[in-house]
């Protein structure tokens, strides 16, 4: 009974649910001068999830590892304190998103009963992914007059069929590697220097460079693509340990990035964007100014708070949460939640690498790397570090189907610790 | 209170409890690293199994159980106490690090192999591995 107990979990959980009813306290004292209690149902309901998500671990699996879900839940809950903070109503559903989240992590702990079964329906997962993306180009709905179709509805419900996919590309791929590992080590063919595996194996990396091409091409979504690339390029690294493949991605990448800039119109927007915002200060580099002016009046300590004006930046709740954390909670605050996600990405490969089976090995550097990658591109876009492109950050930005993907990331690499050799 | 002040304290509150989570998850972590660490006599996950016992009066197949520190040699003070003329008295130690083994060779006289490849400092050894040490021969099966 007693390994069963989570008291490591209980601990940090209470702290992060107070770090987070702390907040709604404070932004109810800002907005009304008292803590008015209404203010706060709907962050206590998601308090308690997380706490009994945690009773869940305790029954299905009690060895999982006890830091993952604090931290977790401590991102989820700021991101909905600073989402609430925006926009009242968007905080609410934010937060109905991430119980339903945790319900179908909690579905992702025990089903299957056996995850190495997933290996089997591995094309089954990717066709289903591919199917989605072609769905929603034909069918899908474009809510936000992007001009791209990017979601698709059922009765008034939406969602992004492309964050769904994020962990169903680490599925495939770790069942694909797990399988042709050997085989992808093994260098047969020669071209000049460099050595390639026979050409048939290489199949799915065309694969994903043709669905990554499709996404930028046809949904204007330089994030995603990259991500997808990134994803498959972390893995296969991680699985053959020749150091080729991300030096020939990187390559193929830097190529395409330039072939792009001269082929697509869009993507030379946002390089010159990047470069010098200040030139389209009113127009294209509008979001990025506001979102460094933004960062730039939080300082270091932030506004506090409720009392800057992060709803100044456009999309702020989603790709741009950074800048109104920033805003209002300053470098303090950013440093801070930074770390949880770096902790997330640290102990997911630590889960990795304790793992002793090859396909779950495989699957959880695949899930840190879909959280890492995400940070990077999102973080450095806002900063300017690297030229813009829109994903959302995880655990922190609004989004209900990035909510769902964040949260069967967590549930697996939570099963994934919990798995007894 | 003035509710400036009140505001004041709640923003500088909500910034320190964050950095308090963070020291409160790094000392977890420090406890959790200093409990896998500690216990080196501690029994650990696998078994030596006999293969070619030679002078050491061990018969082929028997077990000799392992712990999370193993020196193996012919001298009395080891763990694995193997008495054969081929090995030396500090002749190599089996670490267990919670998740693999490694094998470390002491320097010894006629050497250590794992699977027939001669160990030079260190190895990872995994059950099922045969480790030769000078002339006996072993292998690391789980417990």
């Amino acid at each position: 009974m007693t390994e069963r107990l989570r008291l490591q979990e209980w601990l940090l959980l209470v702290l992060a649910n107070a770090i987070m009813l702390g907040g709604f306290a404070l932004l109810s004292e800002v907005r009304y001068h008292h803590v008015l209690l209404g203010q706060l149902t709907y962050p206590i309901v998601f308090a308690l999830s997380t706490f009994l998500f945690s009773v869940g671990l305790s029954v299905l699996q009690p060895a999982a590892d006890q830091f993952i879900w604090p931290v977790v839940s401590l991102l989820a809950g700021m991101g909905i304190l600073v989402v609430s903070r925006l926009d009242a109503g968007l905080g609410h559903r934010q937060v109905v998103w991430t119980i339903l989240g945790e319900a179908l992590a909690l579905l992702a702990l025990s089903v299957p009963r056996d995850l190495t079964v997933l290996r089997r329906y591995k094309y089954t997962i990717a066709f289903a992914g591919l199917f989605l993306i072609i769905l929603t180009i034909v069918a899908g709905t474009d809510i936000n007059g992007s001009g791209y179709k990017r979601w698709i509805g059922f009765h008034g419900i939406y969602f992004q069929p492309v964050e769904i996919l994020k962990p169903m590309i680490a599925v495939f791929f770790a069942a694909y590697l797990d399988e042709k590992r050997e085989l992808l080590s093994a260098a047969r063919l020669q071209i000049g220097p460099i050595r390639l595996p026979p050409f048939q194996y290489l199949a799915p990396l065309v694969a994903v460079w043709g669905l990554s091409l499709l996404l930028l091409v046809k949904q204007n979504d330089l994030g995603s693509a990259l991500l997808f690339l990134g994803i498959f390029l972390a893995m296969i690294y991680v699985g053959t340990a020749r150091a080729v493949y991300p030096i020939g991605g990187f390559v193929m990448f830097v190529v395409g990035a330039f072939l792009a800039f001269h082929l697509f119109p869009h993507v030379r927007d946002r390089t010159e964007i990047w470069l010098d915002p200040w030139v389209h200060a009113a127009g294209s580099g509008f979001q990025l100014i506001q979102g460094l002016i933004a960062l730039s009046t939080g300082g270091i300590g932030g506004q506090g708070l409720g009392q800057g004006q992060p709803y100044l930046v456009p999309v702020v709740t989603t790709d741009f949460i950074l800048a109104a954390i920033g805003e209002e909670l300053g470098l303090l605050g950013v440093v801070a939640l930074l770390a949880l996600l770096l902790f997330v990405v640290f102990r997911g490969l630590a889960i990795a690498i304790a793992s002793t089976n090859n396909f779950h090995k495989l699957l959880a550097a695949g899930l840190v790397a879909i959280v890492g990658i995400q940070t990077i591109v999102i973080v450095g876009g806002t900063t300017r570090l690297m030229p813009l492109t829109g994903v959302p950050l995880p655990y922190l930005s609004y989004g209900g189907s990035a909510a769902l993907a964040n949260y069967v990331i967590a549930g697996l690499l939570l099963r994934i610790s919990g798995a007894r050799a | 209170m003035p509710v400036d002040l009140i505001l004041l304290l709640g923003r500088i509150a909500l910034l320190a409890a964050l950095y308090v989570f963070l020291v409160v998850l790094a000392i977890l972590l420090r406890r959790e690293l200093a409990s896998r660490a500690s216990g080196p006599s501690e029994r650990a996950p696998a078994d030596l199994l006999i293969m070619e016992p030679e002078e050491t009066g061990y018969d082929v197949g028997e077990r000799i159980p392992l712990l999370a520190v193993s020196p193996i040699g012919r001298s009395d003070d080891n763990a694995v106490v193997l008495e054969d003329t081929f090995i030396s008295g500090q002749h190599a130690i089996l670490r267990w690090n919670g998740r693999g083994w490694v094998l470390e060779d002491l320097g010894s006289t006629n050497g250590t192999q794992i699977n027939g490849r001669r160990v030079k400092k260190t190895a990872a050894v995994r059950p099922g591995d045969i480790i030769q040490l000078g002339r006996v021969k072993v292998k690391l099966v789980p417990a």
